[in-house]
């Protein structure tokens, strides 16, 4: 080993052994606009040194997932022949596929004595495997196993190391002059992440935003003046995740630039997004804004559990200018945080929001409350008789051409009546309040439904849902029965 | 060698200056860690200890100098699965400009692909004199197309030939480092040392309650105690740390788009050649063949099993239970928090038990439980016990298995394993115990005429032991149906029409009751 050594530093001496600086890049200056579905548009002003005439400009350091078919090159004073895309990659496979009908260089080595021999060959296809014509003698490449060398003269002209964007301008004069591509990859997208610290005793909380940004390609864009947009264009990625049951989206302006009906969120200042990187940049930050929590429950069909549910805690606070954290959010997660008995900040759950605009209530749900849960039970199924009627068939007869009678016929309109409990419990040592909700009520055939009692009276949220606010007290339980008429 | 690999790692460390100041913070000087069971697993399920699905919050506190003017702040050994997103800096003076995690790892194939168009060396050996070659090459193709190489005037590919060949560089290209990398960006105003917290989410981590209930010899109580049980698979112990556990069910976001990376496959370098059926080399034509490149390196092997979960019957009985120290329990909003006693170290690849709950003499009583539609009867044996101090508990039980043992002959023998789900105070806890050989249900119906309306049911219940037992019968009806009568006098439960009895020693109990069918003919 250490006549290696010795053998290293006497073969190469005039190698410099250094660290590797970064190469410059070929980009210009850059503006880089990011939409959520992983989609960025890309603007980059070049230089570009061009002769009077037909010219071929190769742009390197584009993102390794351009979309060619979006690239659109405007320069003043030329215009565009051609574009292409080559994305032929140069590797030892494809070089021996372009080496056919050529001839190349063997260089076999005795594994006995370690002496090498060159010949010529000329390849003639590469269908499985490599066959060759050596002088008369036609053979398959390192058929026997032994070790043989392929050297190659050139390398084809066509295969590149990475996929190149190659325009060919025709230019009206020569000289250097500004150029702006632009284009749009995928492999950047963004969304937000919400820090929400919460006080119950006070009941308010404190929101950090925080735009995340990533960046899966392997190329930086150093010093870009970059541009966040809170839309999917093409997409109809709208919702309304957390936004409140029962309220209207926001109606306030916020104070921000807007680009078609999307948002936009400035950086604020030029960044470098580095190969593989996550980055995350602060855009809001908010204390002491009035948050309220919330118990909910939902029963989706008229169903019995055996065993009690936990009701969800529901964190509630609003995007409004007065009272709200006084914006418009974009898409993320909201990750919620509360102080344990040392004052520790700890995590209770995390919930994801869409676009909101400002002035929305938002309601998240971050888990399920240990301490506060709901039963439901069918009590009873019967069928009763409403004492209504209704006329359920009409006929006009007529006996041999005679005047006609008319004859109707009525029946007692039924009903089948689900008498639904709901036992809500609350083992906390004060009292709570659960917002439940019956749906289910107008599914299929089962509408006209119509609620003939209730133990707390409720409000009727839509045709399929029914909201009771059920007020349980402390270390206590208390039990809401309801009373659903269907037709059938 | 030597010489050569004392020259590389020279290089390796000099790093060249950056335009803003690093400042690299080494590890935390106090650490504490609060873990989160998987709220996707069920409680019947064990804790996956080689890919536990919950999570923790790792909260750290650094102490670091930070210059005046711009500086990035690196922190080193942080959970090896930090959710990058969810971390949070505070104690920063001027605040936090921009967090990075950069995720550009030192691997074969960054460092080739970095080398594009460069000089680099390559090394050959002569396989009958052992001699080696170093050559001067220039590297052609990305790690995408590798490797084609340029030797002077002459082109070829690496290792295609069937000798030994490898690539060596002349240095560690900039912004590549061994593990994923969070930092900040800070611009003070003046240098100081300051404390900062650190706090992230990071997967990797569960949790859950096992009860070990030992039965009393009166068959109406037992001695249950429970451990915390947690698990780590981060690469990173927590040497030393404030360690607490949260009770409930959490809501957690998929993240579709920000997961995870897989930084194996991104790291892994394919070498190419040209087509040679017999041999195995990667060609291009067999990788489209598979339908694409190599898998990524297998996952690390699972860890070896650790200590069994299930505390033996000895140890019960030796009473070493009442002298663990127990977790402190306190409340977290809606949740449960249990703090250890004292501070702990949450070891890399481990598995730990604390002690969470001591409750001798529960009242905790044997329930015989079928369910019954039409003919089918499902019978369980249920450990049933009120959540209250009256019964000798009184306190959320969290969510986790549990272990059953009686008494027999002085041993404590494992008489049935169980779980429950999170259970709040004053609620019925049930342990269900499975399928009871002792006690069995039968229902028998029997109709009139064929097209009758009412069917009658017989449900008979046998007891072979020589001692009386409870027995409870959920006969649950179709929307459609009603109990028209019965022999005994029923409740409700659940929805259910129940019979509550007891079946006398060595002997039978019986019940008819009929159902009618409302619907319209």
């Amino acid at each position: 080993m250490r006549g290696l050594a010795v053998s290293v530093l006497l073969l190469v001496p005039g190698v410099a052994l250094a660290q590797t600086a970064p190469q410059p890049s070929a980009q210009g200056d850059v503006s880089v606009t990011i939409y959520n579905n992983d989609l960025a548009l890309i603007q980059d002003t070049r230089r570009l040194a061009l002769a009077n005439g037909v010219n071929r400009q190769e742009f390197p350091d584009v993102s390794d997932r351009i979309r060619p078919e979006t690239v659109r090159l405007s320069v003043d004073g030329a215009s565009i022949v051609e574009q292409n895309f080559d994305y032929d990659l140069l590797s030892p496979s494809a070089l021996i596929q372009k080496a056919v009908g050529q001839t190349i260089t063997l260089v076999r080595t005795n594994p006995a004595t370690g002496a090498e021999t060159r010949e010529r060959a000329k390849v003639l296809a590469t269908n499985g495997g490599v066959v060759l014509q050596i002088g008369n003698n036609i053979e398959v490449l390192r058929d026997d196993g032994l070790p043989v060398r392929v050297v190659y003269d050139s390398l084809p002209p066509n295969l590149r190391a990475r996929p190149t964007l190659s325009i060919s301008l025709d230019a009206s004069g020569g000289g250097t002059r500004p150029a702006t591509l632009s284009y749009l990859t995928t492999g950047l997208g963004w969304n937000a992440d919400y820090v929400a610290l919460f006080d119950e005793a006070k009941s308010t909380i404190d929101v950090q935003g925080w735009v995340t940004l990533r960046n899966d390609n392997n190329v930086a864009f150093t010093n870009a003046d970059t541009m966040l947009v809170a839309g999917a264009p093409g997409q109809g990625r709208g919702g309304n995740a957390g936004m409140a049951p029962g309220t209207l989206p926001g109606t306030e302006n916020a104070r921000r630039a807007r680009l078609g009906d999307f948002y936009l969120y400035p950086v604020g200042h030029r960044i470098t997004i580095a190969p593989n990187q996550q980055k995350q940049v602060s855009f809001l930050s908010v204390g002491g804004v009035p948050a309220r929590k919330l118990y909910q429950y939902r029963n989706d069909w008229y169903g019995s559990s055996s065993d009690p549910v936990s009701a969800a805690t529901v964190l509630s606070f609003s995007s409004s200018k007065d009272g709200g954290l006084g914006d418009a959010l974009p898409a993320g997660t909201v990750r919620v945080y509360i102080r344990d008995a040392k004052g520790q900040p700890q995590f209770i759950g995390e919930n994801r929001i869409d676009h909101t605009p400002m002035g929305s209530t938002l309601a998240i749900r971050t888990g399920e409350a240990f301490d506060v849960k709901v039963k439901p039970a069918v009590e009873k199924r019967e069928k009763i008789n409403s004492g209504e009627w209704e006329r359920t068939e009409k006929f006009r007869i007529s006996i041999d051409g005679g005047k006609p009678t008319t004859v109707e016929r009525e029946d007692e309109v039924t009903y089948w009546r689900t008498t639904m409990s709901y036992t809500v419990t609350n083992a906390r040592p004060e009292p709570v309040t659960v917002d439940l909700v019956q749906a289910g009520l107008d599914r299929s055939y089962w509408h006209a439904t119509r609620v003939s009692s209730e133990s707390i009276k409720g409000e009727q949220r839509s045709l399929d849902e029914r909201l009771w606010h059920v007020t349980v007290p402390a270390n206590g339980s208390t039990v809401l029965t309801v009373a659903f008429d269907t037709r059938y | 060698m030597r010489a050569a690999l004392l020259l590389l790692l020279v290089l390796a460390g000099a790093v060249p200056a950056r335009a803003q100041t690093v400042v690299t913070s080494a590890g935390p000087d106090k650490v504490s860690v609060t873990l989160y069971r998987d709220p996707n697993r069920d409680t019947q399920s064990a804790i996956n200890r080689s890919y536990p699905q919950g999570f923790a919050l790792i909260t750290e506190t650094r102490t670091v100098t930070i210059p005046a003017g711009p500086a990035v702040i690196r922190f080193e050994g942080v959970a090896g699965n930090i959710l990058p997103e969810s971390a949070l800096v505070s104690g920063l003076p001027d605040g936090v400009e921009e967090k990075n995690l950069d995720a550009n790892l030192l691997s074969p194939r960054s460092l080739f692909d970095r080398a594009l168009g460069r000089r680099v060396l390559v090394r050959r050996t002569n396989p009958a004199t052992g001699k080696g070659q170093l050559l001067q090459a220039t590297l052609r193709s990305s790690a995408d197309g590798a490797a084609v190489l340029q030797f002077g005037g002459a082109y070829g590919d690496l290792r295609c030939s069937g000798l030994p060949e490898a690539i060596v560089y002349d240095g560690v290209p900039e912004g590549l480092s061994a593990k994923p990398t969070l930092s900040v960006k800070t611009t003070a105003k003046a240098e100081r040392q300051v404390t900062l917290t650190l706090s992230y989410l990071s997967g990797g981590f569960d949790w859950q309650a096992d009860y070990v209930i030992a039965m009393r010899k009166d068959g109406q109580s037992a001695d249950l105690f429970a451990w915390i049980t947690l698990a780590s698979t981060d690469i990173t112990s927590f040497v030393n740390a404030d360690t607490q556990v949260v009770a409930g069910r959490i809501n957690r976001v998929a993240n579709s788009n920000y997961g995870p990376r897989n930084f194996a496959s991104a790291s892994y370098l394919p070498l190419q050649c040209w087509p040679l059926p017999e041999y195995d080399l990667y060609t291009r034509e067999r990788f489209a063949a598979r339908g694409g490149p190599p898998p990524p390196p297998p996952p690390p092997a699972p860890v070896a099993p650790a200590m069994d979960i299930i505390v033996t019957g000895n140890r019960v009985a030796a009473g070493m239970m009442a002298e663990a120290k127990m977790a402190i329990a306190e409340e977290l909003g809606d949740l449960k928090l249990y703090r250890f006693p004292t501070r702990v170290t949450v070891a890399s690849q481990s598995q730990k038990q604390v002690g969470l709950m001591n409750k001798p003499g529960v009242k905790l009583a044997p329930v015989y439980v079928s369910d019954i539609v039409r003919e089918n009867t499902q019978t369980a044996l249920l450990l049933r016990g009120k959540n209250n101090a009256a019964n000798g508990l009184g306190a959320a039980m969290p969510a986790g298995k549990a272990a059953v043992f009686s008494d027999v002959g002085g041993q404590m023998l494992l008489v049935g394993e169980s779980a429950i789900d999170d259970k709040a105070v004053d609620e019925v806890v049930e342990f269900r115990m499975g399928r009871p050989q002792s006690v069995s249900a039968q229902v028998v119906g029997t109709r009139r005429r064929p097209d009758d309306r009412t069917t009658a049911y017989a449900l008979t219940v046998t007891n072979d032991q020589p001692w009386p037992v409870t027995y409870e019968a959920k006969i649950h009806l179709y929307d459609y149906e009603k109990m028209a009568r019965s022999s005994s006098r029923l409740g409700r439960k659940d929805g259910a029409s129940l019979w509550t009895t007891v079946v006398p020693a060595n002997g039978i109990a019986t019940l008819s009751y009929a159902v009618r069918d409302d619907r319209k003919r």
